[in-house]
């Protein structure tokens, strides 16, 4: 090994300056390198005979049992791609509550202000005829886009008159703030 | 026994291939084992560590080529798999979010003999703070008082950049050591 002093010099050209006591001060078991040979034969006498046994398992498995599975999970697989699978198509929800709830405030804003009017009383009562489920079903089956063309080919066809109808629903907004700062 | 007659029984793979790894134990386990035990601070990590060596060693030596001296070949072993430890342990850590050098300081600190008081011990701490290559340098040229020429074949690095990265971790050591 090198000169420690060569060592030391070195050190203290960099102007440096260690600690040079005790070096290996650190704390090892009693008897631990006078054991540590006879440890390392029993490893490599335990890893050689590990070594020597077989890694192959010794478990039965039954004959042409991997050749037999393999064949019969492909048939299970193509088996399950040709069952039919039922669709469930779930109708557009907010497409339909917006309808309603539009078709709804209309009708009953109609019918509310229409009560002691002269209105096509054959209309009025068919609308109070109408069973939710009807209304329900006629919005599912009828597309989004032709909805609202619906909506307005039924009030064109009625003799509700639209434009008095809106001119109704202004003023009795109106009133409605009027008795509000009333109260206030 | 001397190191050829080592080699000589382990590649002839005779029967008193036993003995030669008895006597090559007997030889190096010591600086072997302190070298591995200043770069994992632990004795058991130590322990684990110098049993790997000795075991590859036993695997290997039949077709060691003899192109550098033995022990350089030992120290190379030992370094390597010394190495391969603390960059396994700095991954798992990482996993936990636990600091490395604070383990190792830990590690030292569990030392039933340490005295935080004695400069050997606040040197040994200072060491521990080093990254993993430059505290092999350090302890290979410090401790184990090796030429520049057996670490650079022990570290496959050049001699400039030995020699830089000690007086580097030298430097640091000593900062380290002014710092308390």
């Amino acid at each position: 090994m090198e000169n420690i002093n060569n060592i030391n010099k070195e050190l203290k050209e960099l102007g440096i300056e260690l600690p040079l006591g005790q070096k290996d001060i650190q704390s090892i078991p009693k008897n631990y390198f006078e054991e540590f040979p006879s440890r390392i034969a029993e490893l490599i006498q335990y890893e050689d005979s590990l070594a020597s046994v077989s890694k192959e398992m010794p478990h039965f498995v039954p004959k042409d049992y991997f050749e037999l599975q393999t064949s019969l999970t492909i048939q299970k697989i193509l088996e399950q791609d040709k069952t039919p699978q039922m669709e469930v198509h779930r109708p557009k929800k907010w497409y339909n509550m917006a309808a309603a709830a539009s078709i709804a405030i209309l009708l009953s804003i109609g019918m509310f202000l229409f009560s002691s009017s002269p209105v096509d009383q054959s209309l009025e009562n068919q609308i109070a005829e109408l069973q939710v489920e009807e209304v329900d079903q006629f919005l599912y089956e009828t597309p989004y886009d032709q909805l609202f063309g619906k909506t307005l080919d039924l009030i064109e066809n009625s003799t509700v008159d639209v434009e008095s109808l809106e001119q109704d629903i202004l003023s009795e907004i109106e009133n409605l703030n009027n008795d509000e700062s009333h109260h206030l | 026994m001397t190191d050829e007659e080592i080699i000589k029984h382990f590649q002839n793979d005779d029967s008193s291939k036993e003995l030669a790894l008895n006597a090559l134990i007997k030889a190096y386990q010591k600086k072997l084992y302190w070298h591995i035990r200043r770069m994992v601070a632990d004795h058991e990590d130590a322990d684990d560590i110098l049993q790997q060596v000795f075991i590859k060693v036993w695997r290997k030596l039949g077709n060691f080529r003899g192109d550098s001296g033995l022990y350089t070949w030992l120290y190379r072993v030992a370094t390597n798999e010394s190495i391969t430890f603390l960059n396994k342990e700095k991954k798992r850590r990482t996993a936990s979010l636990t600091d490395e050098e604070g383990n190792l300081s830990n590690k030292l600190k569990a030392d039933r003999h340490f005295d935080a008081d004695k400069a050997e011990w606040k040197l040994q701490m200072a060491i521990q703070s080093l990254p993993d290559k430059q505290k092999a340098v350090f302890t290979l040229r410090y401790y184990d008082e090796l030429p520049y020429d057996d670490i650079s074949r022990i570290l496959d690095t050049s001699v400039g950049a030995l020699k830089a990265s000690y007086h580097h971790a030298a430097k640091k050591v000593a900062a380290f050591l002014k710092k308390d």
